[in-house]
C-alpha cells in the first residue's frame, strides 16, 4: 500500500470491535477503518482521515456530539456559536449530581451541533470525550432539520453495550438517522444506520470524499477488513 | 501554662504509649476491683491502655495516596503517572489501567488489555499518542508478561488505594478524638496529609526519573514506589514539625508593651 486508504465493512459480527452485540437488533452497522503507508506511531484518527469523515458526515447529516472544546453555556436550549449550535445537558438535582459523580458520569455535557466539517473534525480530537478511549458518540440527524432533542440520560445510554437497541427505539422517532461510535481503541468507527437509505447514502458519500482526497477506498468482508 | 506540660496519666502502673512527645492518648482507668489477682490487675491495666492508644493513619494514607496523586515524570514535558484516564471514558470504553498523561489526557501512554489491531489478537499492549519521543514506544506495542503483571497490579491498586485512604483518614480522625490535646493532634494530622502529598510528588518524581532509565514500567514502579516512600516520610515529618510548632505557639507569650501617653 502506498497511500492512505479508508475501508468499510458492512454487517460485522466480531465482538472484539467493542461495539456491543453484533449484528444490531435494529438498523445496520458498518465498520469504517483506515490505514496509512507509513506505520502510525500515534493512536487516534489521522488528521487527513478525520477530514474525510467530517466532510462525509456533514454533507449528509447534521452532526451532533458532546464536546469539551467550547465554553459551556448555562442554557437548556440550543444557542448559536458562530455557524454552529451548542447546548448544555445538565443532571438536575443535587442528589442526582452527587450520584453521577459517584458513578463517574459527567454531570454537565456540552453538545455541539454542526453542518461544518471543520467543527465536526474536532470530535476525533477532543480530550474531554476521547475518541481513542471510546468516550465519544455522534448523532446524525436530517441535514435540514434543527438539532435533535435529547436528554443526558439518553445520550449516556448510547455508551452502553445495548446502544443499537436504544438508538432505534428512543432516537429514531426524533429524526436521528444514524449514530457513529468509536470501536476498539478508536482504531475503527461503527456507523449504525437506522434506515437502509441512510446506509446507502453514507457509503456513497464516504467513497466520494475518500476518492476526492486521492485516497484508496474499498468495501471489504470482515476478515479482510481485520487484516487491512 | 507557660513552660508546663500536661501531667501524664496517674496510677495503675499503666503503660501508655505517646502519640508523640506532646500528645498522649487518653486512657481509661480500670474500675475498682475487690478480688483480683496480681496478674489480673496487670492485664486489666495495661490491656485497655494499650488498646486505647490511637494510631496515626500515615501509612495507609500515604500508600493509598499513590493511587490518586498525579506523580510527575521529569523530562517529559508535563506527563504524570496516574491510574485513571483523563476525560470521560464510559464503562464500555477503554480498559487501560496505567497512564502516563498530560493534564488533558491528549498526550498519553497507557497500558491496555484487549483486541490489538496490530497483532490481531487480544493481548496486553501499549497505546500512545504524542509520547513516542519520551518513551520510544509506538501505538499498539505488546507489553509482554511484565505488562500483564503491571496491568493487573494497577487495576487492583486503583481501588485498594482508595480504600487505604479512607482507612488512613478514619484512623487519623479517631486519633484526634482520642488525643489529650485534640487541637494539637488535628494540626499534626492536617500537616501530615499536606506534607505527605508534597513528599509523594517530590520523591515520586525522583523515583520516576530513575525508573525511566529502564522502561515505562520502571517509570511506574519508581514513581509509585517513590510516592509511597515520600508520602510516608512526608506525613511523619509534617506531623512532627506541626507538633513542635504547636508546642512553641502554645508556650509562647507575648508581653504587651506598656501604654505611654502621647507627647
Amino acid at each position: 500500500m502506498n497511500q492512505t486508504a479508508i475501508f468499510a465493512c458492512r454487517d460485522p459480527l466480531g465482538s472484539h470491535w467493542q461495539l456491543g452485540p453484533l449484528p444490531p437488533s435494529e438498523g445496520r452497522l458498518t465498520l469504517i477503518g483506515w490505514s496509512q503507508p507509513a506505520e502510525r506511531r500515534d493512536a487516534g484518527v489521522p488528521e487527513e482521515v478525520a477530514g474525510v469523515l467530517a466532510r462525509a458526515l456533514t454533507s449528509i447529516a447534521r452532526v451532533t456530539f458532546p464536546c469539551s472544546f467550547v465554553k459551556p453555556v448555562a442554557t437548556d436550549g440550543w444557542s448559536p456559536m458562530g455557524d454552529d449550535l451548542i447546548r448544555m445537558l445538565s443532571v438536575k438535582g443535587l442528589g442526582r449530581r452527587i450520584l453521577s459523580n459517584f458513578r463517574g458520569t459527567p454531570t454537565d455535557i456540552t453538545l455541539m451541533s454542526t453542518r461544518r466539517p471543520e467543527t465536526a473534525a474536532g470530535l476525533f480530537d477532543d480530550a474531554g470525550f476521547p475518541w481513542w478511549q471510546q468516550g465519544q458518540v455522534v448523532l446524525l440527524s436530517k441535514a435540514d432539520a434543527p438539532p435533535p432533542g435529547i436528554d443526558g440520560e439518553t445520550l449516556l445510554a448510547l455508551f452502553e453495550d445495548d446502544w443499537t437497541k436504544r438508538a432505534a427505539s428512543q432516537l429514531a422517532p426524533g429524526g436521528i438517522e444514524g449514530i457513529l461510535r468509536p470501536g476498539v481503541d478508536g482504531d475503527v468507527a461503527g456507523l449504525l444506520s437506522l434506515t437502509d437509505a441512510f446506509e446507502q447514502v453514507s457509503l456513497e458519500v464516504l467513497q466520494r470524499e475518500t476518492r476526492h482526497d486521492g485516497f484508496d477506498w474499498a468495501l471489504l468482508p470482515e476478515k479482510a477488513f481485520a487484516l487491512r | 501554662m507557660s513552660g508546663r506540660r500536661q501531667p501524664g496519666p496517674l496510677g495503675g502502673g499503666a503503660v501508655v504509649e505517646d502519640i508523640d512527645a506532646g500528645t498522649l492518648a487518653r486512657i481509661g482507668m480500670p474500675a475498682p476491683a475487690f478480688a483480683q489477682t496480681a496478674e489480673q490487675v496487670q492485664s486489666s491495666t495495661t490491656g485497655p491502655a494499650v488498646a486505647d492508644v490511637p494510631m496515626a493513619g500515615g501509612i495507609p494514607y500515604a500508600v493509598g495516596q499513590a493511587s490518586v496523586v498525579r506523580i510527575p515524570v521529569p523530562g517529559t514535558n508535563g506527563l504524570c503517572i496516574e491510574l485513571r484516564p483523563r476525560g470521560w471514558v464510559p464503562q464500555s470504553g477503554s480498559t487501560s489501567t496505567l497512564f502516563f498523561q498530560d493534564p488533558t489526557g491528549k498526550r498519553h501512554l497507557r497500558l491496555d488489555y484487549g483486541y490489538n489491531v496490530k497483532t490481531r489478537t487480544i493481548d496486553y499492549h501499549w497505546n500512545q499518542s504524542g509520547t513516542h519521543a519520551q518513551f520510544g514506544i509506538p501505538d499498539h506495542t505488546p507489553a509482554g508478561q511484565a505488562g500483564e503483571v503491571a496491568y493487573n497490579a494497577a487495576k487492583y491498586f486503583r481501588y485498594a488505594g482508595r480504600v487505604l485512604i479512607v482507612v488512613g483518614v478514619a484512623v487519623d480522625v479517631v486519633s484526634i478524638v482520642q488525643a489529650s490535646k485534640p487541637m494539637r493532634r488535628a494540626s499534626q494530622v492536617v500537616a501530615g496529609w499536606a506534607a505527605s502529598w508534597v513528599g509523594c510528588k517530590v520523591v515520586g518524581a525522583g523515583g520516576a526519573a530513575v525508573g525511566t532509565l529502564a522502561s515505562p514500567l520502571g517509570t511506574a514502579i519508581g514513581g509509585i514506589g517513590g510516592c509511597i516512600i515520600g508520602g510516608i516520610g512526608g506525613y511523619y515529618a509534617g506531623s512532627a514539625i506541626a507538633g513542635e510548632v504547636y508546642d512553641w505557639a502554645e508556650n509562647t507569650f507575648f508581653t504587651p508593651l506598656p501604654e505611654v501617653a502621647g507627647p
